[in-house]
């Protein structure tokens, strides 16, 4: 029930998203533009309308579904296996520890003379993303339980050596890296062209997928390691496989368009208060969600302040922060009371 | 020969100092066996060893006859049911879904789960609480939800014997809620299910225990019926504890009264009379 309200949001928000702009389109146009492609149909649009939707919007749009989607379903997944709400791609380190791959290859991929391909900078991604959160899942494992506290300070740790490693490489990056490490540094889901959304669509489908299929094994790991366990469930693997579906989705996410924090955190929080905490609703709705919500934060960020854009990263930790920081005042008062 | 989970001779060391010492212990289907010590005697231990949730340093243990290790997980997941003694579940899954999870190794149907989980609710008096969530209830709701999900994992009964070990079940239980579990445990040990509680009342483990297994540092200091076991001099030599034995004509079960600890209190010390009392002064 709830899931098809979520799908009607969805669909709502991408028919604005489609709509607003410098070119307004409205939605019957967009119906038609889309109905022209089966070839039975012709719709009265210009050339310009044409390839406003076509060229520019359609693309971006699937990318922040594609990129929401990933970073909310991360988000769930991530909190399920470290048992607490408040872990997040970004927070603990995941999004920077893929940054700071992605930089250091653009910046010393050439005179490592490593190969020149369109697969290069998501794998560079996948692997930091895959690194720190191995990192982080080490440093706050205490016997069987996760240390919350150790897991954020592990995560700021990540988060400040990605941020000193990214200076570094911008100082001595030459002109033309430069270019493009500002570029990709901002955070902008524009400039996506349909070679983008097919290469993120790849990764992203099969890890949401993984991700998915685990949510019986998920809720048994809210019980307990233990627990899970003794219910028959092979932690270690469960918890592997998670962990490198939400580094493939996040690096592959974060390779093309930056950090984007906080969509992870504020989203499968938000499905717990309205639907409780079973994996079965909190996993598809925080793919939903997480979709809806950085589709709304890109047209925000694209229409605000037009002809000029936000950085959208900007935008998501506007709102993000002080989301984190109600969840986390109102954890401490259930931990004194 | 009757299915049975076994402990041979499992010694268990942590941090360079022995916690089990070749610990010999039977569960046999269709018996409440009860574990009693003082703290720190390694109860716990032994169950988890029992569990299979921690690495032996030495000895073996047996799930009829064969290693642990060696039996499917989806077989052991089936057949055995641990109770923790205390679960962290800050996440708002309902009491009705903790109690469900507890299916999850069996291939029934999704009517026949359902059909179960209504059944528990309703034995546990949770029907009420159904739709509430686990962090929301108190502590006594929480342990019996969490009954409930191992429940939920051992049913049906009947097909292969199954065991069940509960780690402290009656901590934090009233006395008639505490009397209500372990009711529960010997209904089901009546019904063919091995039941091993680990507890602290004497009276309790005389009352409703078919055998027990006293650890006293590590060590097996006594086993067999609880009327054998559980003696004035057990209970002074392992618990430090001076008992009364009594033997009502109208139980057929013993009951202990304790009375003091066989060790001097802090208060009987001599700092406790010579400065302080006025007649000494003087």
């Amino acid at each position: 029930m709830a899931i098809w309200a979520l799908l009607v949001a969805l669909v709502t928000s991408m028919l604005v998203a489609a709509g607003v702009g410098a070119v307004e389109l409205d939605w019957v146009k967009i119906a038609g533009l889309i109905a022209e492609r089966s070839g039975l149909y012709e719709a009265e649009a210009s050339l310009v309308e044409r390839s406003v939707f076509w060229v520019i919007r359609a693309p971006r749009i699937l990318l922040a579904i594609l990129v929401g989607g990933a970073l909310g379903l991360s988000g769930a997944a991530l909190q399920g296996i470290f048992r607490n709400p408040l872990a997040d791609p970004g927070l603990i380190g995941v999004s920077s520890g893929a940054a700071l791959c992605v930089v250091g290859a653009i910046v010393f991929g050439a005179t490592l003379s490593l190969p020149v391909s369109p697969w290069f900078i998501p794998l560079a991604a996948f692997i930091g993303a895959i690194l720190a959160t191995m990192c982080v899942l080490k440093l706050a494992t205490q016997g069987s339980r996760i240390d919350v506290a150790t897991m954020l300070l592990a995560g700021i740790a990540i988060n400040a050596l990605a941020g000193a490693f990214i200076g570094f490489a911008t100082y001595i990056a030459d002109d033309a890296q430069l270019r493009s490490l500002t570029m990709w540094s901002l955070g902008s889901l524009g400039g996506a062209g349909w070679r983008e959304v097919g290469l993120i669509a790849l990764f992203t489908l099969p890890g949401a997928a993984v991700i998915l299929r685990q949510r019986r094994a998920l809720d048994l790991l809210l019980l307990g390691e233990r627990e899970a366990g003794h219910l028959g469930i092979d932690v270690t693997r469960t918890r592997r496989a998670i962990i490198a579906a939400c580094a493939l989705m996040v690096g592959v996410g974060v390779g093309f368009t930056g950090i984007i924090g906080f969509v992870g955190l504020v989203v499968p929080h938000l499905l717990r208060l309205a639907g409780g905490a079973a994996h079965r609703w909190v996993l598809p709705g925080s793919l939903l969600g997480g979709a809806i919500l950085l589709l709304a934060a890109d047209t925000l960020a694209r229409t605000v302040a037009a002809p000029a854009e936000l950085p959208i990263g900007v935008l998501t930790s506007l709102v993000g922060a002080p989301f984190f920081l109600a969840l986390l005042l109102g954890q401490r008062r259930r931990a004194l009371a | 020969m009757t299915s049975r989970m076994e402990a041979r001779q499992v010694v268990i060391e942590r941090g360079g100092s022995r916690i089990l010492d070749a610990i010999d212990c039977e569960l046999r289907a269709g018996e409440l066996l009860a574990i009693i010590g003082p703290n720190g005697a390694g109860k716990s231990t032994l169950l988890s060893a029992m569990a299979g949730d921690l690495p032996l340093t030495g000895g073996e243990v047996l799930l009829d006859g064969e290693a642990l290790e060696q039996r499917p997980a989806s077989e052991l997941a089936r057949r055995r049911a641990v109770l923790p003694q205390q679960s962290s579940l800050d996440f708002p899954l309902t009491v009705q879904e903790v109690i469900a999870l507890g299916r999850t190794p069996h291939q029934s149907s999704p009517s026949e789960d359902r059909e179960i989980t209504a059944h528990l609710l309703e034995m546990l008096a949770l029907g009420a609480l159904a739709a509430r969530p686990y962090p929301r209830c108190s502590g006594g709701e929480q342990r019996r939800t969490q009954l409930g999900r191992v429940l939920a994992q051992l049913m049906p009964l009947g097909e292969e014997s199954k065991f069940l070990l509960l780690d402290e079940p009656t901590a934090n239980l009233d006395p008639a809620r505490a009397l209500e579990l372990l009711d529960t445990a010997s209904k089901l040990a009546e019904r063919g299910v091995g039941v091993m509680a680990i507890l602290h009342d004497p009276n309790l483990v005389s009352r409703m225990a078919d055998r027990v297994l006293v650890l006293h540092q590590g060590k097996l200091a006594a086993s067999g019926a609880p009327k054998d076991v559980l003696t004035e001099e057990l209970f002074a030599e392992v618990f430090e504890l001076h008992v009364e034995r009594l033997e009502p004509a109208h139980l057929n079960y013993p009951v202990f009264v304790p009375m003091r600890g066989t060790t001097p209190t802090v208060f009987e010390h001599r700092l406790f009379f010579t400065p302080n009392t006025r007649e000494e002064r003087r």
